[in-house]
Formats: C-alpha cells, structure tokens, sequence
C-alpha cells in the first residue's frame, strides 16, 4: 500500500498574519498609552483596565457558552476591546461600571450579531456611550493628571471638566503630551501617535483612515471657528481615530470606502463638537459611520479587472 | 516606471533555491505510465496495442478534436497495457504502461518536419504534442491557429515566472537561450506578428542580462522588465503590466490583438523544427523542506513522481506532501504514483506543511485589497454559503482565475479561492439549470 499523501487545496503557502497575531500588535500599540495613564492618573487606571478587560472576556467566554459557539478569547479579540473601553473612561470610574459597559460591549453589540466580524458597530464604543448616557453624573468629572496621592481612590480630590468643555485650555504641548485632564487613555496624544506608527509599521491598519479623519476634523474645526491645533489634540481623537476608526468589522474594506468613512467622521466630530450640545463628538461620529459602513460599502464595490469585453 | 499600470497582489518568499542548480538529465524509470491527456481539450484515444513495440518518439495517442494534442512515448520498449489513474488535476484518465527496454532507441521516422507554408508550421506544432509548458497545458497549435492572426501585434514570451521555488523557466534561459531566440523567430515567421517581448519580473537579473546580451542585434524581439509581485505570470496580469491591453471577460488575449507564450513552450518547437523529436520529457524543479540543495532535472513524461523522489535522494518515508506545480496553484497529489506529465513543472515535497484551523472572518478587507482582479473574496465565500447565485453573478466570481492571494493574506487562514472555485462551479450549473440543461 502506498503511503497516503495529504490533499489540501491551494495554495499551500500562508501568510504568518494571524487574527490572534494582530489583535496582539493592537495590544502592543495601546501599550504606550497604558504606561502614560499610570503616569498621569496612578496605579488605579490600572485597576480600571483590568478589570474592565477581565469583564470582556468573562463576557465573550460566557456569551459563546450559552450561543454553544466555540469559545474565542484566545484571540486576543475582547482583551482589546476591555482595553480600548477603559480608556475611552475616566480613571474616577467607579470599578462596578466596568462589567456594565462590558455587557454591552461584548454581550450584546458584539455576540448577539455573531461574534468577532459581524458586529455592526464598535463594541468598545456601543459600551462607553451606554455609560455615558446611563451613569452621566458617575462619569462627568475628569481628573487632572498627578492629582493621585495615594494607591488607590486618591484622585477624587482633585477634578475638572475635560479640555473640550474647560474655560480655560491648555497648551498645545501639555495636549500633546497628555498633561491635561480626560478619560484614562486619550489624553496623551504622543503615545497614542506612537502606537499608530507602530500599527501602520506592522501592516496591522493603514494611514489612510486616522490622518483623513483627523485632518477632517481640523479642518471643520477650524471652519467652525474653532482653533485646529486645540481641536484635534483634545478629547478622544487620537484614540478614535487611530484605534476606532480602523476597526476592520466595522469600517469600509476598500480605499474609496475608507475615505469616505474617514471623511464623515472627522466631518461629523466636528460638527458635534461646535454645535452638540455634548462637548465630546469623536464618538459619536464613529458610531454613525459604523452604522453607514454597509451603505458605503455597497456604493464603493470595486469594478473588476477586465470585467466587461471592451 | 508607469505606476497605474501596477497591478495588486501579494509579495512573497520566492524561495528560489534552485536557480543555479544546472539540469540534470534523470534517467528513464523501469517502467513509464503515460496519461492519455495531459492538456486542456479532447482526450487522446491509444494508437497502439498491448506488446507492441514503441521508441522515444513513436506517438501512443491521438485525438481527431482539434483542441487536443497528441502523447508520445518517452522510452523505448513494449506496450505493457492500459489503465485509468487520477492524474495531478484530478481527473481520471487513460494511461499508457510501457516498460522500458533501456536502450533509448529513437523512433527510425522521426525527421524534422518540411515547413513551407503557415500550415505546414501548425501542423508541425501539432505533431510535436506541444501544450503550454507554463502549467495550463492549452495546445499550442490551437492557440497558433487563431483565425483573424492579422489582428496580432505582439507575442508576448512570459518569463515571469511569479510561483515561489520554480525555477525551470529560468533555467531555460541559462541553459538554452539561443533556442529561446530561434524559436521566437520562428513563431514571428509563420504567424506574421510584427514584434515579441519577453517579459520578465525583476527578480532574475542573470537571465535578463543573458537575454539583453543575445537580443540586442534582434530588433523585433525586446525585453520588458516588470516588477516582482505574485501573480505576474498570469495572462491578464502579464499582459496589462508589460504595457498591453485589458483582456476582458471571456476574450482570448488575441481578440484583444496579442499572443501569450511561455518561454519553455517557444524553445520546444525550435528544437522540434531542427530535431523532429516530439516533446516528450520536461524540465522540473524539484524542491521542499526535505531536498538540499534543490534540483532541477530532465524528467521523462510518464515517469512516476516516487522514482524522482527517489533519484533525488529524498527519504519517502518522511514525505507528507507533494505537489505538482507551484506552492501558490499546485496540486497536491494523492499518492506517488502519479506520473509526471507535460505541465509538471515543479515536484513539491513537504514534511512540513501548512496547517492552520481557520477561524471567524474578522473582515480586515485584506482579500478585497489583493486580489489582482479585484473581486471581493470575502463576499463571495458569504454568497456562495448561502448558495445566492444572483449575489455570486454581481460578485463576477466567474472571473477568478484561482492565484490564491486572496487564502494567502487572509489572517483567519479561510480557504477563500477554494470556495472562489466552488462557487465558479455553482454559478456555471444553476445558469445551466435556469438555461433548462443547455
């Protein structure tokens, strides 16, 4: 009897990408960030982080169990989700509030549509906003950056409005480099730019998307009598823009599509931001583009390479 | 460099180990099984008997179809018998068992052929057997024989040669270059086309020079050098990137006003129009995690892939996977019995192969983003498990051409141009189905 050979289909080479390799380097991306939240807020950030990753898995692990789908939280998938939502809040959140947003996040915007691909919006986000407009007064004030004096709970001592909504803004260095108060991950706009590069170094996302939507919203900014500079360093756009706004499941696949998603985005944040009566738009904003993502999609099908005999 | 002209696809790890290994001619095995249809069209009907005697050369099948060509015998001695084995492409197919007497006698009648008019010319290509030696194995007279050949401009020579570890056609130029001039000569003389480019990715700058160096007092032969890009050597792609036309939907590039030609294929009919002797043995790169260095060898058509494994010094044992051609659009084999045929032109052994569960689509949109034709894998393979075949029609699945980018790039390691192919295949029945079975 010969020996039996394996059959596969081609081809028989792959790509070393894998989900769980880029969920990693999005990991690896927020890490900066990360380090500029403990800096700036104290240990408890971490806390934040941890528990709220802790929550998203615990959510995607038990939302497989009960839809009897196979278990996929060594993907690496709902950890960076947990650490975009942290981020996306203050560190004086109260700890119980995680697991709420995570519910929503996971739970519901991401498994009740089918799991990893086939949410229609981004988890993190869905799970901020529901906090937003749920728990207003548990998230208004947002501390002032080396206001921690003790390990834990210290902070509350000291807060103020976000740079968006402050009388008084800070200086552009102190935006860049996050000496401003804010959530817990968006305020240091250097990390967050440094993770982009990396991301855009190892493939993981395009350019494209973060400057557009970023250059957008300046320029809208700046039409709405806004200072640019002030604009796009405040708030949430860095972290939207480079680490929202590039979310594969719910953003255009093709260029033209991505363009217009960038467009719209930057375009809306501003518009929110000037005339809303939120002082934050960036989520907002990323929230409808996701909504219009399968609109975009179907009027931005590419036309095939020799399609039609000329 | 014109940049429109760039066309989408994926960068690989050529692997190309075999470049410089000179070819080795592997001796004839004890016995040769020879497929009755090693081409795309009509398969052949034996043209001899059980005991009979054959030569290299003597011809075993033929066809009366016109897209058909015809099986030679690669060894001399007896006729052993008839039998259907699944070939590299998994068809079932006639063979030809013929044991090998070890003399290599040639067939007494093989003369090379009087070629006096165009006719004569096809006729001659036909007699040689030749498929196209790229892989595809379409007949080269039928290709030859285009009806409106005032219509074509330029004959295209494709080099590229874009699959990792296949090195055969760039061996050809190392090793045969003046037959590869002659026979593009003689191509151009009895088709009339005006020009021929051979067009070559910039990965072998060797084999460029040795052509820029014989070519450069030929003037209707030039040399285009494109990029390095997995799926180059592909027809519409090499074409477009060399400067020529888009071929559309179910066009031939001659009705488009050129002529694709492999490299290897053109050196065969300038060795059959000085020789006579029809094609029956190729180059092959043989190549693998099991082989060092890698070769690449004159195989007798019909010779079973065991006995190159053998020759090579590869332990069977260890082997878990062989394919017949590239690592990108081989086939793999089921076992290693199948013989080497006209299009084989690379033998793959693996002990190490790729093996990866697949997981959820996370639509990254990489697979929208490389495909050379641009279609949308991921939509298709959503399309096609729903078996809409209206969605897979819109998608234009009917146009994929399986270079297999798109599985390649794709991170949760889908099998997306194998469903491209499954869903090609559902589209062409349910149209027949709605057409009432014509």
């Amino acid at each position: 009897m010969e020996r039996r050979m394996v059959v596969t289909s081609s081809p028989h080479i792959k790509s070393g990408v894998t989900t769980q390799r880029i969920m990693l380097d999005v990991l690896i991306a927020l890490t900066p960030a990360l380090v500029m939240s403990v800096v700036y807020f104290g240990p408890m950030s971490l806390a934040c982080v941890a528990t709220s990753v802790g929550s998203c898995l615990f959510f995607e692990w038990g939302a497989e169990k009960v839809f009897r789908r196979p278990v996929t939280v060594r993907d690496l998938s709902a950890v960076v989700t947990g650490v975009i939502l942290a981020f996306n809040l203050p560190v004086t959140t109260p700890l119980w509030i995680f697991p709420i947003a995570a519910f929503f996040a996971i739970a519901v915007t991401k498994q009740l549509f089918g799991g990893i691909g086939q949410n229609f919006a981004n988890p993190a986000l869905v799970g901020r906003i529901v906090i937003m407009l749920s728990f207003a007064a548990k998230i208004s004030s947002y501390p002032k950056p080396f206001a921690w004096t003790g390990w834990l709970g210290g902070v509350e001592a000291a807060t103020g409005a976000t740079p968006l909504a402050a009388e008084v803004k800070p200086g552009l260095l102190d935006l860049f480099i996050g000496n401003h108060g804010g959530a817990l991950g968006e305020v240091c706009a250097a990390a967050l730019l440094l993770g982009g590069i990396y991301l855009v170094i190892r493939r993981v996302i395009s350019p494209l998307v973060p400057v557009v939507f970023i250059g957008t919203a300046a320029l809208f900014s700046w039409i709405f009598g806004a200072d640019p500079l002030v604009s796009i360093l405040s708030g949430g756009l860095f972290l939207g823009a480079i680490f929202m706004a590039t979310d594969y499941a719910t953003t255009p696949s093709t260029w033209p599509g991505k363009l217009i998603f960038a467009v719209g985005c930057g375009f809306f944040t501003a518009l929110i931001r000037a005339f809303g009566s939120y002082p934050e738009g960036v989520s907002f904003a990323i929230l409808l583009m996701n909504i219009a993502t399968p609109l975009i999609d179907r009027f931005t099908r590419q036309k095939p390479f020799g399609g039609e005999a000329k | 460099m014109n940049f429109s002209r760039r066309m989408r696809g994926v960068e690989l790890d050529h692997a190309k180990g075999s470049r410089l290994s000179e070819t080795l001619a592997m001796p004839a095995p004890e016995t040769v099984v020879i497929p009755l249809k090693q081409h795309i069209g009509a398969p052949c009907e034996p043209c001899v008997a059980s005991g009979d005697k054959v030569f290299v050369g003597t011809k075993i099948g033929d066809s009366p179809a016109f897209v058909s060509a015809p099986i030679h015998s690669s060894v001399s001695g007896t006729v052993e018998g008839f039998s259907e084995i699944l070939t590299a492409q998994n068809e079932l197919v006639k063979c030809v068992r013929i044991r090998n007497d070890g003399l290599d006698e040639h067939d007494p009648s093989l003369a090379p052929p009087k070629v006096e008019t165009k006719e004569d010319f096809l006729r001659a290509v036909r007699s040689c057997g030749l498929v196209g030696l790229g892989g595809a194995g379409f007949p080269t007279h039928v290709k030859l024989a285009y009806k409106d050949m005032d219509r074509v401009k330029k004959l295209y020579v494709n080099l590229a040669e874009c699959e990792p570890y296949i090195t055969a056609d760039n061996r050809e130029v190392f090793e045969n270059v003046y037959g590869i001039i002659d026979g593009i000569k003689t191509v151009l003389k009895w088709t009339g086309i005006p020009e021929a480019v051979v067009v070559v990715e910039n990965n072998k700058p060797i084999g460029t020079q040795i052509l820029l160096l014989h070519l450069s007092q030929i003037p209707e032969i030039s040399v285009k050098v494109i990029g390095t890009k997995y799926p180059k050597g592909a027809e519409k792609v090499l074409v477009y990137e060399a400067g020529g036309p888009v071929i559309g939907r179910g066009q031939l590039p001659a009705d488009c006003g050129v002529i694709v030609m492999n490299i290897s294929t053109v050196s065969v009919i300038s060795h059959y129009m000085k020789t006579g002797k029809p094609l029956v043995k190729r180059r092959v790169t043989v190549d693998g995690d099991l082989i060092a260095p890698p070769m690449n060898l004159f195989v007798p058509i019909g010779t079973p892939i065991s006995n190159v494994i053998d020759f090579c010094g590869i332990d069977r044992e260890r082997v878990n996977m062989v394919l017949a051609g590239g690592a990108m659009m081989g086939q793999c084999v089921i076992d290693l019995s199948t013989p080497v045929t006209k299009t084989t032109n690379a033998v793959l052994c693996f002990e190490h192969y790729y093996d990866r569960d697949k997981s959820p689509c996370i639509h990254c949109g990489r697979c929208i983003r490389v495909c050379p034709i641009k279609l949308s894998p991921a939509v298709i393979e959503r399309a096609y498990d729903m078996r809409n075949a209206e969605a897979l029609k819109a998608a234009n699945v009917d146009l994929c051409m399986n270079c297999g980018c798109c599985s390649y790039v794709c991170p949760a390691k889908r099998d997306l141009s194998h469903k491209n192919q499954l869903a090609k295949a559902f589209l062409k029945a349910s149209q027949i189905h709605a057409n009432g079975g014509k």
